[in-house]
């Protein structure tokens, strides 16, 4: 019983950081975008060849995710982080797909549709972390550290600027700050944490393939940041551990496991819908 | 390399057909509707699922359209019509729109399996001309899309509807201004255009397979093919297809397949760094 609540534990904590990615972009800057998917994928990939092939530490292992994911997403938004907000859009949705791509087609990296097993847990103090109830530990460290983060950089400078940017782009322009440098710091920043919730994921689960980093995983993402709340320091802790957790009723209810991931994308699409019904006017109150 | 061509011109045509259906959507809804992927197949596993009753072909084939249809007519009833009566803003819609996406998917998926399937429509055969060689499938796609595509522009160019459907894409608050309905012709348009999707839907799935996935990537090709054309532009829609399908032939030929993403990632990149109101001169309405 306690392993299986420290499980959901850890995902709470895997998908609150994936949820902070998102929110610091859409949340605090206003910018929406479809590729927290591929900068998890990265990170998780990063961490299995790293750890999992070249025996590197895990904390190599997680800033090795993070510095490809900020350069990546760097060379990403250079042409097009100007761009209208649509075609930005489009733009980080086909990012999304060509990590797809890559990951199932670079086979002798990533091992294709087969996937990467045997990532071993980290170790702390000499003691791999083998037990949920030990890791949950570790992330729940790892989630408050980001956390932090997230609020030291809200009630900063650079945090005014993205709250500026996010209600009135061209007034922020006319006071002579760029946009586009602020953005892309955001965007970075985003992709860090992602990559990071994505290297959890993997040291965790000990396996990763390309499915798991997919469009629907960004989709996912959103919706635990906008159910959760925008803008909200305790808006993606509230997100993810509202959609981790309830969908763990539908075992309850007799789900088939093949089933449910289904079941759970559908929840989340639902979820989607049903906040931008009740909040049209913007999803931040 | 005439079978290149022969081949290109063909996907064209369905990314012709997906491209014109979601700029029409695109330049009268005001927002970027990304379930407009799921429609695609839709269509197909619409076609499918009739042509299992063994009821014929023909059948199949048009509940493709219609079920296409009707899923745009539903979300633009229950859920887009709703949220800008409500005054939503276009983010709104399109995360409502991501939202719609992820169920229909993931509906598809529960309910007919991620397995691949297969429409039958014609007994294959093969038609050799020269060099060239096509299937009586991909004739039929040809004939169907080029005769659908040719309707559309003349509707859309000579009929009142169409016209009013250009004018909401223009300039909706005149239009309403001038006492005209939108609400009706965005519920027109949504539907017809779904309708449009599930046909390219149909149209791919006897060409290659159905499988739940299948409106991803020429979700993308369609809306790279828009831009290129230039939003709302319907005919530049449908040349941006056809110019898209042959370029990516050509490149695949030349290159493996599984570089296409990166490539049209790159041309997407492309045109909208310099060009992003489109690659058609202006010429007019159209």
């Amino acid at each position: 019983m306690i392993e299986y609540l420290a499980h959901l534990l850890i995902f709470v904590a895997i998908f609150a950081i994936l949820a902070v990615s998102v929110d610091i972009l859409l949340g605090h800057t206003g910018v929406l975008s479809l590729a927290q998917g591929a900068f998890f994928g990265l990170g998780a990939y990063s961490y299995a060849i790293a750890v999992g092939q070249f025996r590197s530490s895990w904390i190599a292992g997680v800033i090795l995710g993070m510095v490809l994911a900020a350069t990546a997403s760097l060379l990403l938004a250079i042409p097009s982080l100007r761009l209208k907000g649509d075609y930005f859009l489009l733009v980080t949705f086909a990012f999304q797909l060509i990590f797809t791509s890559l990951a199932i087609n670079l086979e002798r990296v990533t091992r294709g549709s087969r996937g990467i097993t045997g990532i071993p847990r980290p170790t702390l103090l000499g003691y791999q972390l083998q037990s949920n109830s030990r890791f949950v530990m570790l992330a729940i460290l790892e989630f408050g550290v980001i956390l932090i983060v997230l609020a030291r950089v809200s009630s900063s400078p650079l945090g005014r600027i993205l709250h500026a940017i996010r209600e009135d782009e061209i007034l922020v322009a006319s006071l002579g700050k760029s946009v586009v440098k602020v953005k892309m710091v955001a965007f970075s920043l985003s992709a860090a944490l992602a990559s990071v919730a994505g290297s959890i994921y993997a040291q965790y689960i000990g396996y990763i393939d390309p499915s798991s980093s997919g469009v629907f995983l960004s989709i996912s993402a959103l919706s635990m940041a906008i159910v959760g709340g925008l803008g909200r320091i305790a808006g993606p802790l509230a997100g993810a551990s509202l959609l981790v957790v309830l969908p763990e009723f539908l075992r309850f209810v007799g789900v088939p496991g093949s089933y449910a991931a289904n079941v759970r994308q559908i929840l989340y699409g639902l979820l989607l819908v049903v906040v931008a019904m009740r909040r049209p006017r913007g999803l931040m109150d | 390399m005439l079978q290149v061509l022969v081949n290109a011109v063909h996907d064209g045509i369905i990314y012709g057909l997906f491209a014109l259906s979601f700029t029409l959507i695109y330049s009268t809804s005001r927002f970027f509707y990304f379930a407009h992927a799921a429609t695609f197949a839709v269509g197909a596993y619409g076609a499918w699922i009739v042509l299992s009753a063994e009821v014929g072909f023909f059948a199949a084939f048009v509940s493709g359209v219609a079920t296409g249809a009707l899923l745009g007519l539903t979300a633009e009833l229950s859920v887009f019509r709703l949220l800008r009566r409500r005054g939503a803003e276009s983010r709104t819609l399109l995360i409502a729109g991501l939202g719609l996406f992820a169920i229909i998917q993931n509906f598809i998926s529960l309910f007919f399996g991620d397995d691949v399937k297969t429409l039958e429509g014609f007994e294959m055969k093969v038609i050799e001309a020269g060099s060239i060689r096509v299937t009586n499938n991909q004739t039929f796609a040809f004939i169907v899309g080029v005769s659908t595509l040719c309707l559309c522009l003349i509707f859309l160019n000579l009929s009142n509807l169409g016209r009013s459907i250009r004018a909401v894409g223009e300039d909706p608050d005149l239009f309403e201004a001038l006492g005209f309905d939108s609400d009706r012709v965005i519920l027109l348009t949504m539907t017809l255009g779904s309708g449009i999707a599930g046909l390219a839907g149909v149209l791919k799935a006897l060409d290659t397979n159905i499988t739940p996935l299948m409106g991803y990537q020429t979700f993308l090709m369609a809306t790279v093919a828009t831009i290129m054309g230039g939003i709302g532009r319907p005919l530049g829609a449908i040349l941006g297809g056809i110019a898209l399908a042959l370029v990516e032939h050509l490149f695949t030929w030349s290159f493996a397949l599984h570089w296409r993403e990166i490539f049209v990632f790159s041309v997407l990149i492309a045109v909208l760094l310099i060009k992003p109101e489109g690659l058609l001169r202006k010429p007019g309405r159209l």
